[in-house]
């Protein structure tokens, strides 16, 4: 197998992203902003890989939220492929659930992020398809940092090793 | 991998790839069991009727704060059956380490070689490096009565320095181990980038 040996730094470091505290709270601002707006019954923010950064709402009782983000990522990768297998695809994709009581929209907000929204049916379908693509127009400008900003994180603290190895053996029953 | 500076998270990646029948559900079915509820997130599986892996199965850990960092895990599996390529694709795309699952029984032999090389040919086309990726292969169905021995299996595959992990999963053998191995390598990795 061909396989190259020396590392490209350039390319692995290209799939890590950081966000930073201001960016942190821009996301909670536009997504609190759009639930109070709309108003929603649930608002999440996930990266394309399914982890969460925003939640908020209720109705999910019975619903984890990195299980939900997980899904939401890969209903939108899904979504995005069959877009592209079909010549249907376009940028800021939204998938809309319409239902007898609640209405759920899904959007793509730029190559970093995925916007989730759970609406009564008694809201304006347009409206709130509206305020969804405004808000996934706003998150996609934010763009992810792949280059680290806030310094160390304390990978290198005392003991990080001896204390994730402990982390790991403390899973177990 | 996500790292949010506010929260102090580290979200990371791992997914189980392998051929079908490898083994790869059952390992997170044996971690979920095994990892205190307070520490996983339910397991999710997209399953067919049949009820094998039609796109992923999903289980997140979480190992509580570490030098004032939270890192979370998140594991995915992939589909192993060969008309779910698109699927495989999606599902690799953004991981930060992958365990390979290998089958050692004894008519598995291509079936290992051809999702080793269809693997690779993936991270590739991600612009990701295999040699310098972080990646553990597990030999489950060691307790098979024909089982192949794994160093055979290992050598026609090419696995070369990657940690080899011999497994019984369903048993939950190895399983630990192999969890263990992908953890600290994806770490090391991170830590080799960032810290």
């Amino acid at each position: 197998m061909n396989e190259p040996q020396e590392q490209n730094p350039t390319q692995l470091m290209q799939k890590r992203a950081f966000v930073t505290p201001a960016q942190q709270s821009a996301i909670e601002k536009i997504a609190l902003s759009l639930k109070a707006k709309t108003p929603a019954r649930f608002i999440l923010v996930a990266d394309r890989n399914g982890h969460v950064l925003v939640f908020s709402g209720d109705g999910m009782a019975n619903a984890g939220m990195a299980e939900l983000a997980a899904l939401l990522a890969g209903d939108l990768a899904a979504s995005q492929e069959i877009a592209r297998l079909t010549g249907a695809f376009q940028q800021q994709q939204l998938v809309l659930r319409e239902g007898e009581k609640q209405n759920t929209f899904l959007c793509e907000a730029g190559s970093d992020l995925v916007l989730f929204m759970q609406s009564d049916s008694e809201v304006p379908l347009g409206w709130a398809r509206l305020l969804v693509l405004e808000a996934g127009g706003q998150l996609a400008k934010m763009q992810l940092s792949s280059d680290e900003q806030e310094g160390p994180m304390g990978f290198n603290g005392d003991g990080f090793k001896q204390n994730l190895d402990e982390a790991i053996d403390g899973l177990w029953h | 991998m996500l790292i949010n500076w506010k929260l102090r998270e580290l979200n990371l990646k791992i997914v189980y790839y392998g051929p079908a029948f490898s083994g790869k559900t059952t390992n997170l079915i044996q971690i979920h069991s095994k990892v205190d509820s307070q520490k996983r997130s339910e397991l999710i599986s997209l399953k067919t009727q049949e009820d094998r892996t039609l796109y992923f199965d999903f289980l997140q850990l979480e190992l509580g704060k570490i030098n004032g960092l939270t890192p979370k895990i998140h594991l995915y599996t992939v589909p192993g059956q060969a008309n779910y390529e698109s699927s495989r694709r999606l599902v690799l795309h953004g991981a930060d380490g992958v365990v390979f699952v290998a089958d050692l029984g004894e008519d598995s032999l291509a079936a290992n070689i051809k999702a080793w090389k269809n693997m690779h040919g993936h991270l590739i086309s991600f612009g990701i490096v295999p040699a310098s990726f972080p990646m553990v292969v597990q030999f489950n169905k060691k307790d098979l009565p024909k089982a192949m021995p794994y160093e055979r299996v290992a050598d026609q595959m090419q696995v070369n320095g990657r940690p080899k992990f011999p497994a019984a999963a369903l048993q939950g053998e190895g399983v630990q181990d192999t969890l263990r191995a992908i953890i600290q390598s994806v770490m090391q990795n991170i830590t080799r980038q960032i810290a």
